[in-house]
């Protein structure tokens, strides 16, 4: 969920409100034209209608500039955009021959096959001059050749699925699918921010759809729960089957599905499940093997997988993957292996290589590289973007990350800014996402080196500022990480490090410390965390503190219920800040006292702050011997000296990993002081 | 005992007597004697009151306890996601080479008759060239929709030069030929607009019409008496009928019969009952007319008479994707609010490239097309003498499509036997012909049948090839049957 701040919405509002004022305004004026001239109907109804058109028309062609930019080169990291101009107030758009060269932050090219690639390019073009671009011709006909076999075998095996077929556009496979699976008489239960394609599949099939609210287990629980209990609508018969539908990476959010979670309760109420990667197949993982490899779902868990090739193997076309009998299943009755041209030849060699480079099959590591890259590069730009103070929505480890710009005169003007200074970024607005919450997107892509993102960032960075998109002014940032050692039981007493010895680690160390775990590939247990809980963890015993959770949101999940949250918390009373700062902020049970935080807290004093922190949670705490106090979520804000004291210490511990089962308690990553969103500069 | 019985009745009715004698009883209103009414009316208004004061009586709500539902969850049992298979689907051979004229087909050369590959492009040295420069100059995929940085100038030159090949003010090009239909259809028409469609369209038009939640009401196929019936039907019974939106969906060759639908006939039509017409052209643009410009041409109506026509590039252009070509005004609106546009990436550029060449070829090669009107009528003559099977398809149509002469009564068998002969043709004299399968949610009833898809490129050898080997096993499987 966003949160809007009334300030904004109020704006955001108060601009469409206008923009929908003055284009009536233009229509009645228009209309008062046309008055005399003929009718040019003849007896039909206006071919476009109402609202829609009025958007269209009245709203959109305004900045339609900022949308549809021709590129005349692969969509590579830089790319050519094509200028163009207008003569009419951008009811039409001309082309130009001038291009400009440009960063490419708008396509979904994580890992960088898009442009031309050593290994793929010369076995794609080969392959259309034995195939041809197109069979002409369905599967079921004589669309089938011996690379299709091949593409489907690799596809199955690459995501760990029995059996796959593959369709020629990703929006077909969803949307032919779901009314061959679903019927009359079956639930489709949809995340409520699923794809267009997902949704017109569902409507296509005749089953009844639901939604439950975006990515929160609980509520499709509950969405569940009263569905098998209710039966279908008023036969109340009960439901022949049900299917919960997700995204592994939802494309306008940049966050990843809650996915364990998920398969649990539909696995408790004998859901079948549908995930589609069509995002994060090949972008996120160890090997690319999408969001069941990050997360830890075995894939067995999942029914159907679905994928698209348009992303990160610079293809076309989609996939479905699981059992079987499935699949044989589909191949008998599906619409798009029956009637639909198969996929192009070329654009199946490409798949097929380029699955090959992710495995290494190329003999080389570039695959790996690739995945490293992707990753770092993700995470350093979303980091560096959230330091500067921009409201960036999305998990760790995302590709894609919103930037949220709400007013609708914002959406060009940060659009075209940027492109001045040959930084191609993507704007959305309605219909793609809700009319209040439009934002700009990022997709970064493993092609990206360092400096092109330094120089992305800086661009970003004066234009945020120009634009008034900052909207998360930063007091004080410290940048530090430390990190709780609790022993689960299982460890022998003699091999545990001394009690409530508080670890700073710099990011990187972190990063190995998590990595490590994360490869002991211990199985997942998780812990719902509630508002209720954060505040008791937080306050712990200090009854005088007034904090308040304000929002939380959990951006890394990993192994034994290790879990970030990132909390939003808000000072209630001024004047208490500095003693709240000691008591309870600064590591409440672990009694480091590390913190010199004067200096800042002077600054904060003045105004009404809120905190943003990250929080790291485990169950095992209670049983830990680092924090005597049992779970309680501290956290340590060190300065960057600290962390070199305690390095030998780190060490030590890193070691002690290698040895033992243990868990990481806690981590403070960041540690944000920032004021409420100023908004209206 | 009946004495004091009677006492009892005398004295009580004395008593109410004397009750109504009261004075108040005797009151005069506007000079009329009330009597006793009064009271007791008043005592009835007094029972009705305080009977309508009363709550009327409701059963108990008790909704489920947690315990309840928990065990409702644990009672349901889901059917199997997918019902189980009897039959092992149908395996189409592997090609190993392109799928042009003649193919490979476990190691063996074959005629190809699966492929609506009309014009021959496939193979085509300029088609190839055109798409390994595209491929090195813009890689494979676009990795983006065409909002998102996916356009790239040769889908727009593909645009541009299809509306000019066309005639059309603009055109728009879908990802994929598949999702045009059923993308542009819901652009346009939506729940309470009308639309009247042949019984005989495909599956993605049918997808189309089902999205749109309009009013679908099919004619049966083909038959122009039917359309005007329906289009009448329509018109005279809803008076509303002037606000709403109104449609007319054909297909310009069917891809369920062969046939070709009289165009002249349905402007003739849509101009009286002022219905506007969506034509799907997959199988006739680049086939029909003088210059392969489709239906429009070959029965000489302007193409302006059309709203909205589209067609799938996989057939007679040997590429992938489809177009939708109309007036500006249709074709800004569907790149705003047609979802198979705005929510999928766009066409890898190095088939818009190769459709522009096959244009091109189309332009400069009009023997091509002359070459596909004689090999279509030459294998229509020589079909329409197959024993057993029948042609529906039109002598013009670049699908021949033959169904049984007499069905066996149901589809599963009937397609059966047209799967042996398919089968039989391919291994006994290497010719590649498929059979018209149909999917379960196809809501289409035309009979199964034999299709051929013919191309320029077949010579008169394949063609004597196929209908003769087509003779002889029809005549062989079909002859037992009879």
């Amino acid at each position: 969920m966003i949160a809007i701040p009334y300030l904004t919405a109020l704006t955001t509002y108060f601009s469409y409100g206008l923009l929908f004022a003055f284009g009536q305004f233009r229509d009645f004026f228009r209309k008062l034209i046309d008055w005399s001239k003929a009718n040019t109907l003849q007896g039909y109804a206006p071919i476009c209608l109402g609202l829609e058109d009025f958007y269209i028309r009245r709203l959109y062609l305004r900045i339609q500039d900022c949308f549809g930019r021709p590129i005349s080169s692969a969509p590579d990291a830089w790319f050519d955009v094509v200028e163009r101009y207008s003569n009419d107030n951008n009811k039409t758009l001309k082309r130009t021959t001038k291009v400009s060269r440009c960063l490419n932050l708008g396509s979904y090219n994580y890992l960088g096959f898009a442009a031309a690639d050593e290994y793929c390019t010369p076995r794609v073009i080969e392959t259309l001059k034995k195939y041809s671009p197109s069979t002409c011709s369905s599967r079921v006909d004589g669309g089938t050749t011996v690379l299709h076999n091949e593409l489907e075998k690799y596809v199955a095996s690459f995501v760990r699925k029995p059996a796959a077929i593959v369709f020629g556009m990703g929006y077909v496979t969803n949307s032919a699918i779901l009314p061959v699976l679903m019927g009359k008489g079956c639930l489709i239960i949809s995340d409520s921010l699923n794809h267009n394609s997902i949704v017109n599949g569902a409507r296509g099939s005749g089953a009844t759809i639901r939604v439950f609210q975006h990515n929160i287990p609980s509520h499709l629980e509950e969405v569940l729960r009263e569905q098998i209990a209710d039966g279908q609508p008023r036969t109340h018969r009960p439901w022949k089957k049900i299917i919960v539908i997700v995204e592994g990476i939802y494309s306008m959010e940049g966050e990843l599905c809650k996915l364990p979670e998920i398969i649990a309760v539909c696995k408790k109420y004998k859901a079948y499940t549908y995930l589609d990667e069509a995002h994060s197949i090949g972008a996120v993982g160890k090997t690319g093997r999408g969001v069941c490899e990050l997360l830890g779902v075995d894939t067995a868990d999942i029914d159907i997988m679905m994928g698209t090739f348009t992303k990160s193997f610079g293809s076309c076309g989609g996939y479905i993957a699981g059992s079987e009998d499935l699949i044989k299943y589909l191949k008998y009755t599906c619409p798009a292996h029956l009637y639909a041209t198969s996929v192009s030849p070329p654009a199946a060699q490409q798949i097929i290589s380029s699955i090959r480079v992710i495995l290494g099959e190329d003999g080389s590591n570039r695959g790996a590289q690739k995945l490293a890259k992707i990753r770092e590069n993700s995470n350093f730009f979303r980091s560096e973007l959230q330091k500067m103070g921009f409201e960036v929505l999305g998990d760790n480890d995302s590709p894609v990350m919103p930037i949220m710009l709400y007013n609708p005169a914002k959406i060009p003007a940060f659009s075209r800014e940027c492109l001045k200074h040959n930084v191609a970024v993507v704007t959305v607005a309605f219909p793609a996402t809700p009319l209040l919450l439009a934002r700009a997107r990022i997709c970064i892509s493993a092609s990206h080196s360092r400096e092109d993102l330094v120089k992305a960032l800086q661009v970003i960075s004066k234009v945020g500022d120009l634009v008034g998109i900052k909207m998360l002014k930063i007091v004080g940032v410290i940048e530090s990480i430390c990190v709780w050692i609790v022993i689960v039981k299982s460890c022998p007493s003699s091999t545990r490090p001394r009690a409530s010895t508080p670890m700073v680690f710099e990011d990187q160390a972190a990063k190995v410390v998590v990595q490590k775990l994360r490869e002991e590939g211990e199985e997942n247990r998780r812990l719902v965390i509630s508002e209720v809980i954060l505040n008791e963890w937080i306050n712990g015993s200090s009854k005088q503190n007034p904090a308040k959770v304000v929002t939380y949101q959990p951006i890394y999940e990993g192994i034994k219920g290790l879990q970030i949250v990132r909390v939003i918390m808000k000072q209630t009373q001024k004047t208490q800040l500095h003693g709240v700062k000691k008591k309870s902020f600064m590591g409440s049970q672990s009694g480091s006292g590390l913190v010199d935080m004067d200096k800042d807290s002077r600054t904060i004093r003045e105004q009404q702050v809120s905190l943003e922190r990250d929080v790291l949670v485990s169950p095992e705490g209670e049983n830990g011997v680092g924090d005597p106090h049992g779970a309680r979520a501290g956290w340590t804000v060190g300065k960057k000296g600290f962390a070199a004291g305690v390095k030998e210490q780190c060490r030590q511990v890193e070691a002690l990993f290698r040895r033992n089962s243990l868990c990481l308690a806690m981590m403070e990553r960041k540690l944000r002081l920032r004021s409420e969103p100023t908004h209206s500069r | 005992m009946a004495e004091a019985f009677m006492n009892f009745v005398n004295t009580t009715l004395d008593w109410v007597t004397g009750a109504l004698d009261m004075p108040s009883a005797r009151a005069q209103v506007f000079g009329f004697q009330i009597g006793g009414h009064l009271f007791i009316e008043v005592f009835l208004l007094v029972v009705i009151l305080f009977l309508l004061s009363q709550k009327s009586y409701k059963p108990p709500k008790r909704p489920l306890t947690n315990k309840e539902i928990d065990e409702l969850c644990d009672e349901w049992v889901p059917e199997p996601l997918i019902p189980s298979l009897n039959e092992e689907p149908y395996a189409p051979p592997v090609l190993e080479s392109a799928a042009g004229p003649h193919t490979v087909i476990n190691g063996k050369e074959v005629v190809n008759f699966s492929s609506a590959n009309y014009l021959g492009l496939i193979g085509h040295k300029k088609l190839l060239d055109s798409c390994s420069s595209a491929l090195d100059k813009y890689g494979v995929g676009s990795c983006g929709p065409r909002g998102f940085y996916g356009t790239i100038d040769v889908h727009l030159d593909f645009e541009a030069r299809i509306a000019k090949f066309l005639g059309t003010p603009d055109s728009i090009l879908y990802p994929f030929g598949f999702s045009t239909m059923f993308s542009a259809i819901p652009a346009f028409s939506k729940k309470g607009d009308i639309i009247v469609a042949d019984e005989g369209v495909h599956w993605a038009i049918q997808n189309g019409l089902y999205l749109s939640r309009s009013t679908v009401v099919y004619f049966k196929h083909n038959d122009m008496k039917s359309l005007r019936e329906t289009l009448e039907n329509i018109t005279s019974k809803n008076k509303r009928v002037d606000k709403l939106r109104r449609y007319i969906v054909v297909e310009a060759v069917y891809q369920n019969s062969g046939q070709i639908a009289p165009l002249d006939e349905i402007i003739k039509l849509k101009e009286k009952y002022k219905f506007r017409v969506l034509l799907d052209e997959s199988n006739s643009f680049g086939v029909l007319g003088k210059s392969g410009r489709g239906l429009t041409e070959y029965s000489g109506v302007p193409i302006e008479k059309l709203d909205i026509v589209t067609a799938d590039m996989g057939h007679a252009l040997a590429a992938e994707g489809g177009f939708c070509t109309g007036s500006t005004r249709v074709i800004d609106h569907q790149r705003l609010s047609s979802s198979g546009y705005v929510f999928s990436a766009s066409l890898p550029p190095y088939l818009a490239s190769a459709a522009i060449t096959a244009i091109d070829i189309l332009e400069e090669n009009p023997e091509l097309l002359s070459k596909l009107k004689n090999n279509i009528s030459v294998l229509w003559k020589e079909l329409s003498k197959v024993p057993g099977l029948k042609i529906t398809s039109n002598k013009e149509s670049p699908i021949v499509y033959l169904r049984l002469e007499k069905s066996t009564g149901s589809q599963k068998d009937d397609l059966c036997l047209l799967e042996k002969i398919a089968q039989r043709v391919l291994e006994e004299d290497s010719v590649f012909v498929v059979v018209s399968h149909r999917s379960t949610l196809d809501k289409c009833r035309l009979p199964v049948g034999i299709r051929l898809f013919v191309s320029a490129g077949h010579s008169e050898y394949d063609l004597r090839r196929a209908s003769e080997s087509l003779k002889r096993v029809s005549e062989q499987v079909l002859g037992g049957h009879d």
